[in-house]
């Protein structure tokens, strides 16, 4: 494949050539779009942020200049990133204020110590996982179908993403289950009835 | 715990058939398989439901080749801050296009200055391709070669030149010729210039199928070293008042090129009398040698 310069390609996206603009598709779009898939977005969320991306950085380049410090692509995967942070930070305030109501309607259904603990402990092994487990556990959790995590991830086939998460999921689940933190927490919870 | 592959595919429901009877018959016959796969099941569950508490303090999980130096979302905050580009509806379906809402935003700007590897963008119709120029020369003035006081013009020559892209909207007035035409261009923007002067010299001289024809080819004979034949290719350019500014710039080059520096001086000079686009570069172009 013919690689463009950095300069090229902001010509290029200036002057709306397609050769271009598939171009950038090609090479960049990939990335961004795994980026999405395995943060809580999909296909259409995907595709919609990478356009409004090219948008943006039409704008940028034609109305005020653009200068790189960096590759292209990962200038445009900045911006992708920036732009999916915020449509997760709308999606965020909207389940809050959601939880608000939800509030007012059971006062009851309060947090206490051992929601934080729960989540802390949960935190912590999670973290410990690799990214590649992080993100299939991450699609796995929000409901992705196996065949989604395939695409996302890349996999060959829809069997290795069934083995990667069951591992992954294996290995969460055993160093939760054996923390001696989550065994007392059990145990009050147990105690507590 | 013994967590199984068969307890897993039991609770994703993916047993069935003779597997999943013997399986629930193990079940109800064996407790500690019950067991644990209440175990699992409770775990899942507890899973499940921190993560979904977690989600929103998360942040992204991601693992870019080139992590360390993408670009802080502040950064990118102010450098997007003030555009006026905003998410088109989805109901715009034919606007759901990249290129169409690129058309759609009607905005024919083109490039007309650079610095440094700054580029920008205005509403004035010039030569993209000399924007390359000046930013190559930009970035790389201070190399121009100056040994013992004699100049390496080819060394200037490199430094300045650069292949502007090639660009035709296909018209169907003469569709045999624009395809050629089309094909030649693909090939000069893929920078296989042996092949888009085949294609180029198919296209009869004397009704090529825009101006800009002998633009590019004289560009594709400058790359292939041909400077006699891109000055007679330029030398078509000099009639047309949009393009004659860069067919002078372009004959300037091939001269330094061909070593002939009073014909490339006098190039340079016709430039620098006009307000062309190529006047910065000229000047300066005009000093080194």
């Amino acid at each position: 494949m013919t690689e463009y310069s950095a300069i090229e390609i902001i010509r290029g996206i200036a002057k709306r050539k397609e050769r271009i603009i598939n171009y950038v598709y090609r090479t960049c779009y990939p990335d961004v779009r795994k980026l999405i898939l395995t943060n809580a977005g999909n296909e259409h969320d995907a595709e919609d942020i990478f356009q409004e991306t090219m948008l943006k950085v039409f704008e940028k380049i034609t109305e005020h200049g653009l200068e790189l410090t960096c590759k292209f692509k990962t200038y445009l995967y900045s911006v992708s990133r920036f732009l999916w942070l915020q449509e997760l930070e709308k999606r965020k305030s909207s389940r809050i204020r959601q939880d608000n109501v939800d509030l007012i309607i059971d006062e009851n259904d309060r947090r206490n110590s051992r929601d934080d603990d729960k989540i802390r402990i949960y935190e912590t092994h999670f973290r410990e996982l690799s990214k590649e487990c992080q993100k299939v556990l991450n699609m796995y959790f929000q409901k992705a179908s196996m065949e989604e995590i395939c695409v996302a991830m890349g996999y060959k086939n829809v069997q290795i993403a069934k083995d990667k998460k069951y591992r992954c999921k294996k290995t969460l689940m055993t160093r939760i289950y054996n923390n001696p933190e989550f065994k007392q927490l059990q145990d009050e919870i147990h105690l507590a009835g | 715990m013994r967590y199984t592959w068969l307890v897993e595919k039991y609770l994703e429901g993916e047993l069935s058939g003779e597997a999943l009877r013997k399986f629930e018959l193990e079940i109800l016959r064996k407790p500690e398989v019950a067991e644990e796969v209440e175990r699992v099941r409770s775990m899942n569950h507890f899973m499940m439901e921190q993560h979904g508490k977690l989600q929103d303090s998360i942040g992204l999980i991601e693992d870019y080749e080139d992590s360390e130096n993408v670009i802080d979302e502040e950064i990118i905050r102010k450098d997007l801050d003030g555009l006026k580009v905003r998410r088109i509806s989805t109901d715009q379906t034919n606007a759901n296009d990249l290129r169409t809402k690129l058309t759609e935003s009607k905005i024919n700007h083109t490039l007309v200055n650079q610095r440094s590897n700054k580029v920008l963008v205005r509403k004035v119709s010039v030569w993209l391709a000399a924007a390359s120029i000046a930013i190559l020369m930009a970035i790389s003035i201070s190399m121009v070669t100056s040994i013992g006081g004699t100049v390496d013009y080819m060394a200037v020559y490199e430094q300045y030149f650069s292949a502007p892209l090639a660009d035709f909207e296909y018209r169907g007035i003469n569709p045999v010729i624009e395809d050629i035409y089309y094909q030649a261009q693909v090939q000069y923007d893929l920078k296989n210039y042996e092949e888009a002067y085949e294609l180029f010299i198919q296209i009869p001289e004397e009704s090529p199928p825009e101006i800009e024809y002998y633009l590019y080819k004289g560009v594709t004979e400058m790359e292939l070293e041909d400077f006699n034949a891109a000055l007679r290719s330029f030398e078509n350019l000099l009639s047309d008042q949009r393009e004659k500014h860069a067919g002078i710039w372009y004959m300037g080059l091939s001269h330094i090129a061909n070593d002939n520096i009073p014909a490339a001086r006098q190039k340079l000079e016709e430039i620098i009398a006009t307000d062309s686009y190529y006047k910065k570069d000229a000047k300066k172009l005009l000093r080194k040698i």
